[in-house]
């Protein structure tokens, strides 16, 4: 009861602050920008479909999904990071820690208190623009989207909220750590940097530097002749790809966007599965740090 | 709860910090009894051990050995017994920026499960002279403000015993003067109170007993009038005399009195140092040569503080 108490009241220092606000504001902007993507024509009809519009509108979801994919990939990491890497720190350094354990509350109070606080302001910072965005755009752009599109924007949500959480945990995690909030924000949005941007071209070079520059066999086709690389050499780049990347968190979500942009729902749960034990891993660890952790 | 006559008890408190292979003892041994109903300062320079001791005492840090029992809690086994009842005020507390003082209180009022905390807390708003800066944030109040609801969130529970720890750091003299004010009607309230602080000049004169800390042991503790006389039997006795009329004859003669050691002119004003107490019938026989006025300067608590912290 404790621990929901100071939940309760972090909630709402933290849904009353600026950087709160200005968060969601921000976050819903660029959603709904991105969502203007929707209203554009579709150039090719696919066959049975009667007009543009009517394919546009059948798969609403999708499109959806689409318009707003690059967005959430790169803001959602920041909303998260925003909204965890003071969640410790700063009551150490304003000093509310030392209020909270001259009552009559253990430092586990403190920290389940934060984390749920902290996961209700992840729901209200990431889901709410989410929706929010969403319902503007069925108002404002006069699309209608069908069950299904629903369905699928209902699960897109809570699989943008799975990734969210483990970039907060992360946060909270360093936040927890280095009782300093310039450092954990510092070393958040590295880690952010490293799994979104760096890795990604880091692998390529590390495979070269592995597997040897790629073989490739000369294709004749008609009067051109063309280079192809050899197919076993990508087929294990592709496979050291994939594990290199498997490092990073942004990869995980990407290979369940995937699945849902493909239009047949999510058949491997590994991504998933991965941001839960990854965000549960992460959050058990900060508890013991901050429980074994005197605070003076 | 438990009646005592010794709120704060400690039997040798020892607190070891290992930092690499070094080792730090932050409280050394600590005996310590603060007697009920006192004003208790525990004095010491920064980095002496006050906090730590604190902490301990509160339960928020655990004691590498010994014994601390406050209000009849065991430290280590009833921390949360302790901190139900003991008012604490922990140096550089802070409360949500965002929030109001009223708010802030609130907060802490529900986690402690008062009863009417509404009706408390405007008691405590008042007590501490911020009802009317009640809808204030947090964010926007002066250190003085702030240190003031410091103190309102320690009364909230209505406790016996006060614990707070450098209450006056950062608080300008009018704060200062406000802070002393407070302390004394709540110890006419009937509660001790106990308080860590290196800036003597602001709070020093409210102490009826003091214990002095030097690198984690106390070096010193009793009642105030104690420890000056225990000071005064152990220095010498300066005296300070005022002429009813300069005059170097009159100079000369206390200066060849045989317990007097030394005459020091300050000023318009005579310091008359001896190595003990001057006989009354000596002092009868000074006052005649035309003194104006003469009296036993008593060591200040700085002296005190000085003379055992090093």
């Amino acid at each position: 009861m404790k621990a929901l108490e100071i939940a309760r009241v972090e909630f709402g220092n933290i849904v009353r602050s600026n950087k709160f606000l200005a968060i969601v504001a921000i976050f819903t902007l660029m959603l709904f920008s991105g969502l203007c993507k929707v209203t554009e024509p579709t150039p090719m009809v696919s066959i049975g479909a009667t007009t543009p519009e009517v394919q546009g509108t059948e798969k609403l979801g999708l499109k959806v999904i689409n318009s707003i994919g690059e967005y959430v990939l790169m803001f959602v990491p920041l909303v998260a990071i925003m909204l965890g890497f003071d969640a410790i720190s700063s009551k150490v350094e304003k000093g509310i820690a030392r209020t909270l354990l001259a009552q009559p509350v253990f430092r586990d109070h403190i920290i389940v208190g934060t984390f749920v606080a902290g996961l209700m302001s992840l729901i209200a910072g990431v889901v709410m623009p989410l929706a929010l965005s969403l319902s503007l755009a069925v108002l404002l752009l006069r699309i209608t989207p069908s069950l299904t599109d629903v369905a699928l924007i209902i699960t897109y949500i809570g699989v943008v909220a799975v990734f969210a959480l483990a970039y907060y945990t992360l946060s909270v995690f360093f936040s927890t750590v280095m009782y300093n909030s310039v450092k954990s924000l510092v070393a958040s949005i590295l880690v952010w940097l490293f799994s979104s941007f760096m890795l990604p071209r880091l692998s390529s070079a590390i495979i070269r530097l592995v597997l040897g520059p790629p073989k490739y066999e000369q294709v004749q086709m008609g009067q051109m002749v063309l280079l192809k690389a050899d197919p076993d050499y990508m087929k294990k780049f592709f496979e050291l790809r994939s594990k290199i990347l498997s490092l990073s968190l942004d990869h995980h979500f990407n290979m369940i966007q995937s699945q849902l942009l493909m239009g047949m729902g999510i058949n491997d749960y590994t991504g998933l599965i991965v941001l839960i034990i990854f965000s549960l891993a992460v959050l058990i660890a900060s508890f013991i740090v901050f429980v074994k952790r005197e605070v003076r | 709860m438990r009646r005592l006559e010794s709120p704060i008890k400690t039997e040798n408190l020892t607190k070891i910090y290992k930092i690499g292979r070094k080792e730090i003892r932050a409280v050394d041994r600590v005996n310590l009894e603060v007697p009920k109903g006192s004003i208790f300062g525990l004095l010491g320079r920064n980095g002496a051990g006050k906090s730590t001791l604190i902490h301990i005492l509160m339960g928020t840090v655990l004691p590498t050995s010994g014994r601390g029992v406050v209000l009849g809690y065991d430290t280590v086994k009833e921390s949360l017994k302790i901190r139900e009842n003991v008012g604490f005020m922990p140096e550089g507390l802070g409360f949500y920026e965002d929030l109001t003082a009223e708010q802030n209180l609130m907060a802490i009022a529900r986690l402690i499960g008062l009863k009417k905390p509404k009706e408390r807390i405007g008691e405590c708003l008042k007590l501490v002279g911020l009802w009317e800066y009640r809808q204030r944030k947090y964010g926007e109040m002066s250190t003085g403000m702030k240190q003031r609801l410091g103190i309102a969130q320690a009364l909230l529970k209505e406790p016996e015993l006060l614990v707070l720890d450098e209450p006056t750091s950062g608080v300008d003299p009018d704060g200062a003067r406000e802070f002393r004010k407070l302390i004394q009607m709540l110890n006419k309230q009937g509660r001790t109170i106990f308080i860590s602080t290196h800036l003597l000049y602001e709070i020093g004169p409210l102490f009826t007993h003091i214990a002095v800390m030097k690198q984690g042991k106390i070096v010193v503790q009793g009642s105030v009038s104690e420890l000056r006389e225990k000071l005064m039997m152990s220095q010498s006795f300066v005296y300070e005399v005022e002429l009813s009329k300069w005059s170097h004859v009159i100079v000369d003669r206390i200066r060849s009195l045989n317990d007097v050691d030394e005459v020091i002119i300050d000023g318009e004003k005579l310091l008359v140092v001896c190595s003990k107490p001057l006989a009354p019938t000596l002092l009868s026989l000074i006052k005649g040569w035309g003194v104006e006025s003469f009296r036993l300067v008593e060591p200040t608590l700085e002296d005190i503080f000085r003379e055992f912290s090093g």
